[in-house]
């Protein structure tokens, strides 16, 4: 009796799991355009450019402190989700939104760090960064082309 | 027979029926709903969205952020967690519940409170409870407590209470919200030991510092003591090795954590070194009498365990949805055992396990995983097989092989269902007072755990 119920929760699991693989994925879908995705930063901010690298650790919370002769504290930002977001982790954080939600929550249960600043829009987060110092988000390039509040930053590899 | 075989296929088909059925009307549900809008329907949906886009012009502007507002410096971040299991087995009781029956005795809860006083300095700390059949027991703890001042990237300090960093997850082992799976591998995070493996008091020093084309490499650690509870994991194994004991006492010595995490160039791997060290007393009175009858019962005695070194090798590398991850971890130490003035026994504790794990999430609600974890009380002898030669007992008491699958459920953002089941071979990490009649070799283990998050 009990080895059926076990058996039968085993093989509820497996079933689950089969009938779960068939369910279509909901991320960048592989047919959707690229979206191009700039990095944007507070104007007041004298730096040009920054390595794909250091702009990773930036977004993970590794790199606090940006590389002016004031060492200004960084302040990031994130669009609360949408396809901009996903493109934004997956070109330069290399983590799924998944991932990426898990990873500052690793880091808030711990006590090691607050969930970063979020918005629900482009806008938003760009008011944002032109008026805080040491701020730095993201957008999609075509919404920052006429913009002359906030200044885009060139990621080297 | 056969009739049982019949019933089994029935289930199983009627199962899968009605799971596809479930999941064809989810992903048909938002199909149909865009289908049905008519074109003044369109047209009032296009003008809501140019209203909506106008007003968040109108409030972009009015936000009025100052250079050095909205700091959040000095407000109270509150987060927190409950999470509740039940596990079946169909023989053999584990982790000290009466799973052969069932157990709900399997839940958690968290809460903490934290906040940066300015871009360097933070505080906060956890309440912790938890419930593991015998252990535990909903009682209410401080789980972490401490201050962080970060200098610099590459050094920041801690003290206070602090997680100890051993392995990719030790930090987080509580937290079944951030994994795939509701049971880490126990050949790594074993369950019982979780009251002294999670912290340490004391100091801790951390840092992250890029080495451009190499990487990057994260660093922490810790010293201090580890708290060993009387009525912990530390004392069932004591029991389990040596039968009824009373007035069971630790007395911690030193401990230190470290680890070493290296972003390797190559996008998505890790590697990471763990090492880790303790030494303690135990002092505690034998119930039965000892060492073939030398020893009678109520004797006064202690156990010394000496310079204890945990190393973990880890690996985790993650490309898109998919997440792979492998570790093993040696533990040895030199426990001497006596009378307050007489030492009765020396031997080393020497053992290891490994495991590895790959986990994918198919889309935003759901993700599956599998593991097989080994865990062996000698490294020399894995199977055991010298040890049954040698006339001490069976083989599979000596290792513990656990082959896991498992399926989480997203149901919303903050709340998660999971589903797994573990077939086991051998009966190492399985308590003999929990266990009265024996205990079998292969056994299997099914578990459903619901967790909520905020």
């Amino acid at each position: 009796m009990k080895e059926r119920r076990v058996i039968n929760g085993i093989l509820l699991t497996a079933l689950l799991t089969v009938v779960l693989l068939s369910a279509p994925s909901t991320t960048l879908a592989a047919d959707a355009p690229k979206i191009q995705v700039a990095l944007i930063i507070n104007p007041k901010l004298a730096v040009k450019d920054m390595t794909k690298k250091d702009l990773k650790d930036m977004f993970l919370g590794k790199k606090t402190q940006w590389a002016d002769k004031d060492k200004t504290p960084v302040v990031f930002v994130m669009l609360k989700g949408g396809d901009v977001h996903k493109q934004f982790l997956k070109d330069f954080v290399g983590k799924t939104e998944a991932q990426f939600k898990t990873y500052w929550k690793k880091q808030v249960f711990t006590g090691k760090a607050k969930m970063p600043k979020d918005f629900k829009t482009e806008k938003e987060m760009m008011a944002y960064i032109a008026k805080t110092k040491g701020a730095i988000g993201y957008a999609d390039i075509k919404t920052i082309a006429d913009q002359t509040t906030v200044k885009k930053l060139t990621v080297k590899k | 027979m056969r009739n049982r075989q019949t019933m089994r296929n029935r289930q199983a088909m009627l199962m899968t029926v009605i799971l596809l059925a479930i999941c064809g009307v989810c992903m048909n549900t938002s199909a149909v709903a865009q289908s049905n809008l008519t074109d003044v329907d369109q047209q009032q949906a296009a003008q809501i969205s140019a209203l909506r886009s106008e007003l968040e012009d109108l409030k972009s502007q009015s936000m009025g952020y100052d250079d050095d507002s909205d700091s959040g410096f000095g407000t109270i971040d509150i987060h927190g967690f409950v999470s509740q299991g039940f596990m079946q087995s169909d023989r053999n009781n584990y982790l000290t519940l009466n799973t052969e029956k069932g157990s709900f005795q399997y839940n958690d809860l968290g809460l903490n409170f934290s906040t940066a006083l300015s871009d360097k300095l933070r505080l906060g700390t956890q309440f912790y409870s938890r419930d593991l059949g015998t252990l535990g027991n909903n009682q209410i703890e401080v789980d972490w407590a401490f201050a962080d001042y970060r200098w610099k990237d590459s050094l920041g300090l801690r003290f206070g209470k602090i997680k100890s960093s051993q392995g990719l997850y030790n930090e987080t082992r509580d937290y079944d919200m951030l994994r795939t799976f509701a049971l880490l591998p126990q050949a790594i995070y074993n369950e019982i030991n979780r009251g002294t493996e999670i912290a340490i008091h004391g100091l801790g020093l951390y840092g992250d510092t890029a080495l451009g084309r190499a990487g990057g490499l994260s660093y922490q650690a810790q010293f201090g003591q580890r708290s060993i509870p009387n009525d912990g994991g530390y004392a069932l194994f004591l029991e389990n090795a040596l039968g009824n004991l009373d007035d069971i006492q630790f007395d911690e010595d030193y401990a230190y954590a470290s680890s070493l995490i290296w972003d390797t160039p190559l996008d998505g791997l890790r590697l990471g070194i763990s090492r880790g060290s303790q030494s303690f007393d135990v002092n505690y009175s034998n119930r039965n009498a000892m060492f073939g009858g030398f020893i009678p019962a109520g004797t006064a005695m202690l156990s010394t365990i000496d310079d204890m070194v945990v190393h973990v090798l880890s690996a985790e590398y993650t490309h898109n949805n998919l997440i792979l991850a492998a570790e093993y971890i040696t533990s040895r130490g030199d426990v001497t055992t006596g009378t307050t003035t007489t030492t009765l026994s020396q031997t080393m504790l020497d053992s290891d396990g490994a495991y590895l794990s790959a986990s994918y999430r198919l889309n935003d609600r759901c993700e599956v995983g599998t593991y097989f974890s080994s865990a062996h009380s000698d490294p020399s002898d894995r199977d055991g097989s010298d040890y049954e030669a040698a006339g001490t007992g069976p083989s599979w008491t000596r290792y513990q092989r656990d082959l896991a699958v498992c399926t989480r459920v997203d149901l919303t953002e903050n709340w998660i269902l999971k589903i797994e089941g573990h077939k086991m071979r051998g009966t190492r990490d399985l308590m003999a007072m929990h266990n009265p009649s024996g205990a079998n070799p292969d056994w299997l283990l099914f578990i459903v755990k619901t967790s909520l998050s905020f």
